[in-house]
């Protein structure tokens, strides 16, 4: 099941350890997509703290789902910079590779966002 | 508590309308567990005027029209009788017109001349064979039917038939003062009349030993009796032509020859019969109007007949004037062309309407108190810090120009303040969003509301202190409209803009970066403060709201330490 999954990553298994470095790659996408949300996270609730007036700390459901939206961008050059240092990454996860941790770390990111949204009082800016 | 305001001849009448005007802006007469309101009590207005068609009536009918207006707006939205909310002082719409001449028998009394009233069956006995030594026949027979042109001495005749006719319940003027319903009613009496006029002058001294021969007689009712005397504040210009001299006599082809002449001046023009045009000439040819020249005098004798005889019929006597009245430039005899601007003299006797009814306890009954101030108050420039400020149960002092601040900084939080578009979104951040957030559509119905009564607020604040022009003295200066008028600008105006960035809140620390002005009075606090302000409980009125805002803001708003 899990050596399932780890193939969906990598797009050459020709090595001996390539579930190794299939799980270093997903472990990379968690991180990378927890990490950029908790600084999306951040990002509001400083502007919030600062924020002079009560409409400026107030975010629409629009404002929300930018947000989220420009979000991605960080996940994916973030991957992107690590995919091209790793050299084992470059030589075995490959462009096949890249994409679908992409995906999958967006669709991570896109899910700590929106359930932090819901477990926090900032539902209000999102439902 | 009742309050009943008898506006007795055009200047009582014109201050009805100023005082009509501060409650709907928010001055408060009462502490109502902590706020300060008007709200909950209740105001008559009677008016004494044999002037059934004075411009000053039309002036208070429509500013009572849009008070009710705004009644509406704060509470249920309709258009009640009785104007009511939580905002401000419940007032009964339908002034009660007593006019003085109208009395019982009216086929006795068709001639509305000193002579036909004394002449008809409710003055006792036909007193004309015994009064009318006193009076000259040119006195007897002038129509009273636009007021007593300055001449107390016809007026007080009349009146005295009139206040014995209010005694009777039956009888036109008794049956529309409904005075039995105030029996066993505390209620708060105030009479307001010009002290050099004629219906006010001879009117309010009637009328208040009337009232008091009552309240003597039924001490256990709770009554107060104030009054407010108006001394020259403006000065009429003279009439299109001069009187006749003594000996001379009037004749068909001289009236004739003064309306030919002067027939384009806008008082004839307001006239619409040949037979009125020709009673005015007649009347300004016999001296039946007022003499500018005279008022200093007239107020003088006027003064010295109350500390004489009619003082004693008051709890509190207020007196208002100016030094140097403004000019008017429109003459008038009454009537519907006599339409004053509202002056800052009227505002002025409104507040010591409010000082009463508020139960301030000026002075005490053995002395008076003369208003004073460290600095030259302008006759055409007055502006709200100039005011008095009055006391609510002796404790909380309320000034004029404070209140004013709080009403439109109110306004505009209410308009601009509420994020109207983002209730869902800035529940957690204002508890009026969070009370609209439970509450699907209430908030665009009340908007809708809320945006009405703020434009009336405005329109209201105008009226009041319209700045002073040659042509519309009104005594005040044009400094603090212009200041007001930024609270009322449109979301994008540079105004509003200023407004909310003083609102704004000052990076990491709970402190507004400005303060919002006006004249010598400001106040601090944050759109965060604002948001935090709702009435308790889950049922609230707009009115209530309003008032909950407002008394916060009240109570942050004081007198600025540089000026």
């Amino acid at each position: 099941m899990l050596q399932d999954i780890l193939r969906f990553f990598i797009d050459d298994i020709e090595p001996d350890d390539w579930e190794k470095t299939a799980m270093n790659w997903l472990i990379t996408a968690i991180v990378v997509a927890v990490l950029c949300a908790g600084l999306t996270f951040a990002y509001k609730g400083v502007r919030k703290a600062t924020a002079a007036r009560i409409e400026q700390k107030i975010w629409s459901r629009g404002q929300t789902w930018l947000s989220f939206f420009i979000g991605l961008f960080p996940v994916f050059f973030a991957l992107l910079i690590v995919w091209y240092l790793t050299r084992d990454f470059l030589n075995y996860i490959q462009v096949g590779g890249l994409l679908k941790g992409t995906l999958f770390a967006w669709f991570l990111y896109l899910f700590v966002m929106i359930f932090g949204h819901l477990v926090s009082p900032w539902r209000r800016e999102l439902i | 508590m009742t309050n009943v305001f008898i506006a007795v001849g055009g200047s009582g009448t014109k201050v009805a309308e100023a005082l009509v005007k501060l409650l709907a802006v928010g001055f408060p007469t009462r502490n109502d567990n902590g706020y300060l309101t008007s709200a909950g009590d209740k105001l008559i207005i009677m008016r004494v005027d044999p002037d059934q068609s004075a411009g000053a009536q039309e002036d208070l009918t429509e500013c009572l029209n849009a008070y009710q207006e705004l009644q509406a707006d704060f509470s249920d939205g309709n258009k009640n009788v009785l104007a009511s909310s939580r905002w401000s002082m419940d007032i009964d719409t339908r002034v009660r017109d007593l006019d003085p001449t109208e009395l019982p028998n009216a086929d006795e009394n068709q001639m509305k001349t000193l002579s036909g009233i004394l002449d008809s069956g409710r003055a006792q006995e036909k007193s004309l064979a015994l009064l009318a030594p006193f009076y000259e026949q040119k006195d007897l027979n002038v129509l009273v039917d636009r007021g007593f042109y300055q001449k107390p001495f016809i007026g007080a005749a009349i009146m005295s038939v009139f206040a014995r006719s209010l005694e009777d319940d039956s009888t036109p003027a008794g049956k529309k003062a409904g005075l039995t319903a105030f029996s066993n009613t505390p209620t708060n009496f105030f009479l307001c009349g010009s002290l050099h006029g004629g219906t006010g002058a001879c009117g309010v001294p009637v009328m208040a030993q009337f009232l008091n021969r009552r309240k003597n007689a039924n001490p256990g009712w709770g009554w107060r009796i104030g009054g407010c005397l108006l001394a020259p504040f403006v000065k009429p210009p003279m009439p299109p032509f001069s009187p006749l001299r003594e000996g001379d006599t009037i004749d068909e082809e001289m009236i004739n020859q003064l309306i030919e002449v002067h027939g384009t001046s806008p008082v004839f023009q307001a006239m619409s019969t040949p037979e009125e045009k020709r009673e005015l000439v007649r009347q300004i040819l016999l001296g039946f109007y007022a003499d500018p020249d005279d008022m200093e005098a007239r107020a003088r004798q006027g003064l010295t007949f109350y500390k004489d005889h009619s003082s004693d019929y008051f709890d509190e006597l207020y007196l208002v004037g100016k030094p140097s009245p403004n000019q008017l430039k429109i003459w008038s005899n009454g009537g519907k062309s006599q339409r004053n601007p509202l002056n800052s003299a009227d505002t002025v006797a409104a507040i010591a309407a409010l000082n009463f009814f508020a139960q301030a306890g000026t002075g005490n009954p053995n002395s008076y108190v003369i208003g004073s101030s460290n600095y030259e108050v302008p006759q055409e420039n007055m502006r709200l810090a100039h005011v008095p400020s009055y006391k609510i149960g002796n404790a909380v002092e309320i000034e004029a120009e404070k209140v004013i601040l709080a009403t439109v900084l109110t306004c505009h939080l209410i308009r601009h303040g509420i994020l109207w578009n983002k209730i869902h979104e800035s529940a957690k951040e204002s508890l009026i969003c969070a009370y609209y957030d439970k509450r699907m559509g209430q908030a665009a119905i009340d908007k809708g509301f809320y945006d009405h009564s703020i434009g009336k607020m405005a329109e209201f604040i105008n009226g009041l202190i319209a700045p002073h022009q040659e042509h519309f003295p009104t005594g005040w200066s044009s400094d603090d409209l212009y200041q007001i008028a930024k609270f009322f600008g449109d979301e994008n105006s540079a105004g509003t803009q200023e407004i909310k960035s003083n609102l704004e809140k000052k990076i990491l620390r709970n402190e507004a970066r400005g303060i919002n002005v006006l004249g010598r009075s400001e106040t601090k606090f944050t759109d965060r403060d604002f948001g935090a302000w709702c009435p308790p409980g889950d049922q609230f009125t707009r009115g209530e709201y309003f008032r909950h805002v407002w008394t916060q803001v009240f109570a942050k708003c004081q007198t600025s330490l540089g000026n």
